[in-house]
């Protein structure tokens, strides 16, 4: 069985935990990020859609406004995730579905 | 050649973009961190008046400090670290989901070209050896029945062939530079080439490229290596000999080959057991015969800061033996043995491959 290292890799096992997070992400979006262009270029082969389609659609009305909503929402819950860390039921409501 | 899942090939691809650029950008702040440290400019003075008496684990030690205060350094190696484990973490699932189409190419039928293959479970497996997880792999060398199709597949196609790993350079080409290394023995023929811990065919398959009309012989303790090796002289169509053998006991007749080739073995096994192998080579070798070793350079002959970087395999990337190699002038044991015109020289701008040549006296 491959053991992990025999002390932090850093110095610091905290500093260690987090990187190892960092790049799992960093990993999952290029993961992500490869099969959609891989998509991208299947759909626009099958005559689906184009890639200049998707780079210049521009989204608009109730669409544009669902966009904005859950951008705000992930903004708010990623860079917020530090602060956020107190709350009553009130403020819960208050702030509603992060 | 066996093509991987998006998942698979996106994952490998991923450390193959992570290891070159850590190891080479960020590797490069570390080292002006360091060059810039009072501490490490004096292991660079000292380094550059010719070294000191200082025992070798002291001065890696004060050169380790040095490194570690910076942030680029501890960034840099947990890259190194993270690559070394996802290797297999993610290779091996990847193979898995095509592991029929996988053992085709190790199972599948062979042409003959003249080469064999002898297998020895009598022979002893070596106390060092047993249970090391080399390079993170797990169980070993022997411990998944498709390493090879996940290196040549997986981890060589996408991670290794870009370098940035031990002492292999960001862009060096693993294969050419066997075939640059096997080149610098002396003589423009040889009747027979014998590689000692050959691994695969790999190094083999250069000597052929440098040497076509010699016979050549590869030994190694782990059996799925031989196999791999067997497999791939065959699918080259190069007859090539190999034999389930420790280093130490070859079993070959005395003066019976004309080169003996240890490519990137020394550092897998504790010096002692290096010593025997030369000992062993200069046995089977016939007077004016030639033996080249090669593996990653001595720490005397590298920048203070690249000591520290190879050490730390030690400890971290499953090469227990890496240090205490490193601290070890192969030229000199060499010349113990018995071998004249001995010459120690690096290749790479690291030092790496760095090379031993020695001659079996006429």
């Amino acid at each position: 069985m491959t053991k992990p290292p025999p002390r932090p890799v850093t110095g610091s096992e905290d500093m260690d935990a987090v990187m190892r997070i960092n790049t799992e992400l960093m990993s999952e979006l290029w993961i992500l990020r490869d099969r959609v262009t891989i998509l991208e270029k299947l759909l626009e082969e099958k005559g689906v859609v184009t890639r200049e389609a998707i780079n210049d659609y521009a989204p608009e009305g109730e669409f544009a406004e669902q966009l904005d909503d859950e951008r705000d929402r992930f903004v708010r819950r990623i860079a917020g995730a530090p602060w956020e860390v107190e709350f009553t039921v009130e403020s819960l409501i208050e702030r509603g579905q992060r | 050649m066996l093509n991987l899942s998006q998942r698979g090939r996106a994952g490998l691809q991923f450390l193959g973009s992570l290891q070159p650029y850590a190891s080479s950008r960020v590797r490069q702040l570390a080292k002006a961190d360091f060059e810039a440290d009072p501490e490490g400019a004096a292991l660079m003075e000292e380094y550059e008046r010719g070294g000191s008496n200082e025992p070798w684990d002291e001065r890696i030690s004060r050169g380790r400090s040095v490194a570690e205060r910076s942030v680029a350094y501890k960034h840099e190696r947990f890259y190194q670290r993270y690559v070394a484990e996802e290797n297999f973490v993610r290779a091996i699932p990847a193979i898995e989901e095509k592991r029929e189409e996988a053992k085709k190419l190790v199972s599948g039928p062979k042409e003959d070209c003249g080469g064999s293959l002898e297998l020895d479970d009598s022979v002893p497996i070596p106390e060092y050896y047993e249970g090391v997880e080399w390079h993170l792999e797990p169980g070993g060398w022997d411990g998944y029945d498709l390493a090879g199709p996940m290196f040549m597949a997986g981890i060589g196609r996408y991670v290794f062939s870009k370098g940035g790993y031990a002492a292999v350079e960001v862009g060096d080409n693993i294969r050419n530079q066997r075939v640059d290394v096997t080149k610098e023995l002396p003589k423009d023929h040889y009747d027979r080439i014998y590689e000692m811990g050959c691994g695969g065919a790999t190094t083999l398959l250069a000597c052929h490229q440098n040497y076509p009309k010699a016979e050549l012989i590869g030994s190694d303790l782990s059996p799925a290596l031989l196999k791999g090796g067997h497999d791939a002289a065959r699918a080259a169509g190069v007859a090539i000999h190999f034999k389930q053998r420790d280093c130490r006991d070859t079993r070959e007749p005395d003066e019976s080959v004309d080169a003996v080739v240890m490519y990137a073995l020394m550092h897998e096994m504790p010096v002692s057991v290096g010593v025997e192998a030369i000992e062993e080579a200069f046995r089977i070798l016939k007077p004016g015969g030639d033996l080249i070793i090669n593996d990653p350079p001595p720490f005397a002959a590298v920048h203070p800061f690249q000591a520290v970087v190879l050490d730390w395999d030690t400890d971290f990337r499953g090469e227990p033996f890496f240090s205490e190699t490193c601290a070890t002038e192969w030229v000199d044991v060499m010349r113990d043995a018995g071998f004249v015109d001995t010459k120690a020289f690096g290749l790479g701008s690291q030092g790496y491959p760095w090379i031993n040549l020695g001659t079996k006296p006429a």
